[in-house]
């Protein structure tokens, strides 16, 4: 039909096909006549060659996206009753690889957050992790990434969480750039729930930002790696003194890394955190998402009059949208809202206000796409993140129209 | 899709570019590093053999090119072998050698092919490079092509299987593993012997 040839291969040449020892110049014709041709299908289907290098695949564990070599103390390899086989590594974090693994029995799909064993060489140390571990289990809540066991393989230790499949919203919204408002709201609103949850249990996150907060495909926020924070601050304050000075500086580079949403008294001193710290971080986190930059690069000032407005980056808010945002960002943390479960509630009440500013030739939008969902043109995720380009376009189309009325004008009065 | 792949040795000929060099480098050392490392050497001594290792590697690959008697594999672990040697015999001499008689066992199950250690260094060779020369290919191949190629290799799946999971015909299957299979086989030319 295609490119393809027209004759069927011989046999010695689909032997060569099946073994991948064609010749870059021929595949190409080669394959498209074998995608289309039912007789070649059968006859690849009985000459089954042997390739010792196929062989050679089938014994090796191939782990998608893993780069680096896997060192000897790699706990997979190690124990044949592990209960876990990996399918890809998802990314490595400051206490180890994670990666995305089946239940050999039942067949469930988990994420194994590793934690490299010279972290937790110590027995106080691995009673800490387990402690922890404990604390997150007793977790349950659709906004908080489950963490459903903690186990050990070799010298490693590991949680096993629930796998999300998604982006943490730090990706999103790099890839997309700012959030639709409604959108924003409703994920910090969702991750307060969260919190409020897990706050009742006196667990403080201790790091909500971006790059912790998974959205599922079906766009449900869900907190990660409760616990697993606390843990490493420890590590780092070096409550746990077996940890070598080395691992510890690595640590603190890591955290580095989230100066733009650490609460000021949890940078000034990490044991005077409360759940204060935590909605902190998430008002710095909606900051993150309407404009796609954070707050703050580097640590916040210490002048509460030197507090970002919001509305310099985005003016399409609802009224009372700033006002929300700089309570819970305040850096005095007894001006901030005093639960999560209440800023959880203000940014309820944000849904459907009225735009402090309504976009640009918002009305114009509305009117063309006559669509019955955009009541409020805040639903508009296009129009809400190039606000700029809704109104090139109608500069453009004015200099265009105005340029073909003075050409005609121009023909008809000459 | 025009793919003209040329094996990894092959494109360190000796006109091949800063880039070439760096990647081979950027391949190899790590796995002279997990070969020693599985001998429980000292930081110090694993650094400092690796590096003697690459520099002799690089020296005499073009002698290698030449005469091509058995895989790059066998060839590497002759010259880490001999490499570590002698480290230890410059070290043994200023007094700082650790475990001196095991040292001597240790190179005669590496200079026994069908010892259990040599089998290991292999087996590592072949995980370690088979891997990274997978996730070279994958980026540059369909989602789906790889997909069918990787569940009827290394998954070890039928065809059959591949096709209704991935909603394709029998033969795009083998077309894809097919496509992947022959980059592979290009890519890795040499550096193992798999039709031992």
């Amino acid at each position: 039909m295609t490119s393809g040839q027209n004759r069927c291969p011989t046999k010695p040449e689909l032997v060569d096909f099946l073994q991948g020892r064609i010749a870059d110049e021929q595949f190409n014709a080669l394959a498209d006549h074998i995608e289309n041709c039912e007789l070649c299908g059968q006859r690849l289907a009985e000459a089954a060659p042997t390739d010792s290098l196929v062989e050679r695949l089938k014994r090796i564990e191939y782990i998608e996206g893993q780069k680096g070599p896997r060192t000897s103390n790699d706990p997979f390899k190690l124990d044949e009753n592990f209960r876990y086989e990996l399918l890809a590594e998802l990314g490595e974090g400051g206490m180890g690889q994670v990666f995305k693994a089946r239940h050999k029995v039942m067949k469930r799909v988990v994420a194994l957050k590793t934690i490299r064993p010279e972290l937790i060489n110590h027995p106080e140390a691995m009673a800490r992790f387990a402690k922890e571990a404990r604390a997150a289990a007793r977790l349950s809540h659709p906004n908080i990434v489950a963490a459903f066991d903690a186990e050990q393989c070799g010298e490693m230790h590991m949680l096993v969480m629930e796998y999300v499949n998604g982006e943490s919203l730090f990706q999103i919204v790099n890839r997309c750039g700012p959030l639709p408002v409604d959108q924003a709201i409703d994920f910090a609103q969702q991750t307060a729930l969260g919190l409020q949850h897990a706050h009742e249990r006196k667990m403080i996150h201790r790091d909500i930002k971006p790059h912790n907060l998974m959205v599922s495909e079906d766009q449900v926020v869900k907190i990660l790696d409760f616990g697993l924070t606390k843990f490493r601050r420890d590590l780092e304050s070096g409550e746990t003194d077996s940890v070598a000075d080395e691992t510890i500086l690595t640590l603190k580079n890591v955290s580095m890394g989230t100066e733009g949403y650490i609460a000021p008294e949890q940078a000034a001193d990490a044991s005077s955190v409360d759940v204060r710290s935590d909605i902190y971080s998430l008002g710095c986190t909606l900051f993150f998402m309407l404009t796609n930059r954070p707050p703050y690069f580097g640590m916040p000032p210490d002048d509460p009059t030197a507090m970002p407005d919001v509305t310099r980056f985005r003016k399409d808010l609802p009224v009372d949208l700033p006002a929300v945002l700089q309570k819970m960002m305040a850096i005095d943390p007894a001006e901030r809202f005093a639960t999560a479960e209440l800023a959880g509630q203000a940014l309820l009440n944000l849904e459907g206000q009225p735009d402090r500013e309504p976009l640009p030739d918002s009305d114009d939008l509305d009117a063309t796409t006559d669509a019955p969902g955009t009541a409020t043109n805040r639903r508009t995720a296009a129009a809400e993140s190039v606000p700029w380009l809704s109104k090139a376009i109608s500069w453009a189309l004015l200099v265009a129209t105005l340029a073909v009325v003075a050409v005609i004008l121009w023909l008809w009065l000459r | 899709m025009a793919e003209t792949s040329v094996s990894f040795l092959d494109s360190l000929k000796a006109d091949a570019d800063a880039d070439s060099w760096r990647e081979f480098v950027d391949l190899y050392t790590p796995l002279i590093r997990i070969w020693l490392q599985g001998q429980h050497v000292r930081d110090q001594e694993r650094d400092d053999v690796t590096q003697e290792v690459i520099s002799v590697v690089l020296r005499r690959l073009p002698d290698f090119q030449r005469q091509r008697t058995g895989s790059f594999r066998n060839w590497l672990k002759q010259i880490t072998i001999f490499s570590w040697q002698n480290y230890r015999r410059k070290n043994i001499q200023k007094n700082q050698a650790v475990g001196g008689s095991d040292f001597g066992q240790l190179m005669g199950e590496l200079g026994d092919p069908s010892s259990a250690l040599n089998q290991r260094w292999d087996e590592q060779h072949d995980q370690y490079i088979l891997q990274q020369l997978l996730e070279k290919i994958r980026p540059v191949v369909r989602p789906n092509t790889w997909k069918a190629f990787r569940a009827v290799t290394v998954d070890g799946e039928s065809a059959e299987q591949a096709a209704a999971q991935l909603g394709i015909s029998v033969n795009a299957v083998y077309v894809a593993k097919s496509r992947v299979l022959s980059q592979l086989r290009k890519l890795s030319e040499g550096l193992v012997d798999w039709e031992e």
